[in-house]
């Protein structure tokens, strides 16, 4: 710990950082573990919940957390097709896994939301809307792509002609605290599927965990003037040049790691309906919809119409829909998608191919969470390059 | 992003407000369809245009997707032809007069009726008249901006033929109205075939021609090709388009077609907007 000290104020006067001495504003801080617990609680102070990634029931999750004690330190994780495993490293480092199958999704469009509650009383009915609070939230952890998928549903749900007032409100009470990925799945293809694996927008404070031969330190920047004003209330101390340099080597050798890409001419390949391996998807999906719930941008709801058991109240909630049910599509007599084949044709030329169509983007951030929490590991970058892959002329 | 500041006041999504309305009168069309009358148990009735969707829900069931198919113009009642299909639409065509159900809406785009100087040809498959009446009644209204008026209305059969008892009255006001059915039937002495044949037969298409379809999916298309092979272009075919809906107000993914949100690009769209999906089965 003193050695550090002695390193900033070294620092400080000799070397330039990269926040300029002199009462310029700083851009980039050190932490250490101390601070970090400090700057949780004050998120604490400043908002009415604080949520972080914590290892429960053998998974990162993103939940409410009271202090920097119940931040994951020492786990890490394995993913791959059809799998996850939490495991324990022995390290001191807190942010050193991949993604869990939490997004922001479930903060900014939980998976239930009350829309009304309706009384018949002598035939009368009485309508109860739901009003949409107005909590403040800080969530620590969202990664490069999750901020990605933010805005792209974001844009679904408040871009158009109507915004939902419920989402407009949960993303106004939302401060972010973005941390860099250090360990990417090797589910994930962020760097052809989206932009990560580093955060360069969308947050008001972004973090990187720096494995550091003298110790673990965070390396704190702000992008927006809520972020620093809470950062600059900690004091910390202006992070120097070497930091930084590693920093980049860090980054520069986890852009190695991405096995998985997705191909150039998905929108495209998507479209083609015909394909025969729709079928062959079809064989090995179980359309149980893990996929969609996993999935940060699907944003499909339902209304769902529960009386209550005096048979006089109703309520209605809407609640995350999946385009893998048959209920999904049901119209008059039955459902229009029945095949399994059309049904994942439908969830994967949406996210993908339409997408682009109705909100002028790609639906998919590159995350691989659909790949991991698929029960039969059915991988869409896999499946991409097969519908991209020439059909026999009889096939 | 902006500074986290939540409004001040929680609110409400007003598209999810129901308006409660009371059924004034139920009417017994073809097996299984009831045309629903009714009015607001506060306040006016909603401003709504032709081929409108209101969200139509029967309490603690669920809400179904009905267009309204009174006249805009009528000021004292909207009336909702429902089809006996699922349990939603089961509840709602067993509501009784002094029974209350409630509407959201109206959403979607509306049938364009500008068509000053146009033949005017309007198809339409078994309960698929129920969204056009409304654009009959308007076309009615101002018979005089067109060059001509003609509906072809087909059924499986002749007692499923939806508004039958009104086709006289329009007629006389100037929309000459082929009947058809599927099968012949005795006693039936009208046409017998699809609607995109008989529009084939009626050589009722041309450049000048302006088109209203609505039907089940293949209807729709078949006439929309018989349109467009006699010359009229395909913009100027209009078709409805009906797929699950939730929402209504395109946030909640149900109605896509293909590119489509079907509550906000439609339910009236351009023929040629649908003419690559309506073919794909199950899209
Ligand atoms: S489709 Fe899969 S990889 Fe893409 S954003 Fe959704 S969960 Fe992530
Ligand atoms: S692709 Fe996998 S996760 Fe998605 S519905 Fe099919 S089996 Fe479930
Ligand atoms: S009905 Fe919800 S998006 Fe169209």
């Amino acid at each position: 710990m003193r050695r550090w000290l002695e390193v900033e104020s070294g620092v400080v006067s000799g070397e330039p950082s990269i926040g300029q001495p002199g009462g310029q504003p700083i851009d980039w801080w050190v932490m250490r573990a101390g601070d970090l617990h400090r700057f949780i609680s004050l998120l604490k102070s400043e908002f009415d919940e604080v949520i972080g990634p914590v290892a429960v029931d053998g998974v990162i999750r993103l939940r409410p957390i009271e202090s920097a004690d119940d931040l994951p330190t020492g786990f890490t994780e394995q993913q791959e097709t059809g799998s996850y495993r939490l495991l324990e490293t022995g390290t001191s480092l807190r942010f050193s896994y991949g993604l869990g199958p939490d997004s922001l999704k479930s903060i900014v469009h939980p998976p239930r939301s009350p829309v009304w509650t309706m009384r018949r009383h002598d035939g009368t009915l009485i309508v109860d809307q739901a009003l949409h609070g107005t909590t403040t939230r800080a969530v620590i952890g969202a990664r490069a792509c999750d901020l990605r998928a933010l805005d792209i549903l974001e844009r679904t749900q408040t871009g158009g002609q109507h915004t939902d007032p419920a989402f407009a409100v949960h993303r106004q009470g939302l401060f972010l605290v973005a941390i860099d990925c250090s360990h990417p799945a090797p589910t994930c293809f962020c760097d052809t599927g989206g932009d990560g694996p580093v955060a360069d927008h969308g947050y008001d404070i972004a973090i990187t965990e720096l494995d550091h031969p003298n110790g673990i330190v965070y390396l704190v920047r702000v992008g927006t003037d809520h972020g620093r004003s809470l950062i600059e209330s900690l004091h910390l101390a202006p992070a120097p040049r070497t930091f930084l340099e590693h920093r980049d080597h860090q980054h520069r050798s986890i852009s190695r790691e991405f096995i998985r890409e997705l191909p150039k001419d998905a929108a495209k390949v998507v479209r083609l309906a015909d394909h025969p391996h729709w079928n062959d998807v079809a064989e090995r999906c179980l359309t149980c919809g893990n996929c969609t719930a996993v999935c940060p941008t699907c944003f499909c709801t339902d209304m769902d119409d529960i009386v209550g058991l005096d048979g006089e109240t109703a309520t209605r909630t809407r609640v995350w829909d999946t385009c893998f049910s048959m209920e999904y599509s049901h119209l008059g007599p039955g459902p229009h998608r029945t095949s399994p084949a059309a049904r994942y044709r439908q969830w994967l030329s949406h996210k993908l191919g339409t997408w682009h169509d109705q909100f002028g983007e790609s639906g998919c951030v590159g995350c691989g969470r659909c790949i991991t929490w698929c029960p039969v590991g059915i991988d869409l970058t896999a499946e991409v390059e097969s519908l991209g892959r020439p059909v026999e002329a009889n096939a | 992003m902006s500074a986290v500041a939540p409004s001040a006041t929680p609110t409400a999504d007003p598209l999810l407000v129901p308006r409660v309305h009371e059924v004034t009168a139920v009417i017994q069309e073809i097996p299984d369809v009831v045309t629903i009358r009714c009015i607001p148990v506060e306040g006016a009735l909603f401003d709504f245009q032709p081929a409108q969707i209101g969200m139509v829900g029967a309490f603690g069931i669920g809400e179904a997707a009905i267009s309204i198919s009174s006249p805009a113009t009528e000021s004292s009642f909207h009336e909702y032809t429902i089809r006996r299909a699922g349990a939603i639409t089961s509840a709602l065509t067993r509501l009784q007069p002094g029974d209350q159900f409630w509407v959201r809406g109206p959403f979607g785009t509306p049938w364009d009726l500008d068509l000053d100087g146009r033949d005017i040809l309007i198809a339409a498959g078994g309960i698929g008249l129920a969204p056009l009446r409304s654009a009959v009644y308007a076309l009615l209204k101002y018979r005089e901006r067109y060059a001509s008026t003609t509906l072809v209305i087909g059924a499986r059969s002749s007692e499923h033929l939806l508004y039958a008892n009104e086709y006289e009255t329009w007629r006389e006001h100037g929309l000459a109205v082929f009947d058809t059915i599927d099968h012949p039937e005795p006693g039936w002495s009208g046409r017998v075939g699809f609607v995109s044949e008989v529009v084939r037969e009626l050589g009722v298409s041309g450049p000048s021609t302006s088109a209203l379809v609505c039907g089940p999916d293949i209807m729709t298309f078949l006439t929309a090709d018989v349109l467009v092979a006699g010359g009229v272009p395909p913009e100027q075919v209009q078709v409805t388009l009906e797929r699950n809906m939730q929402c209504g107000n395109g946030l909640c993914g149900h109605c896509q077609l293909g590119p489509l949100i079907v509550c906000r690009d439609g339910p009236v769209v351009r023929y040629p907007a649908v003419a690559a999906s309506l073919r794909v089965k199950e899209l």
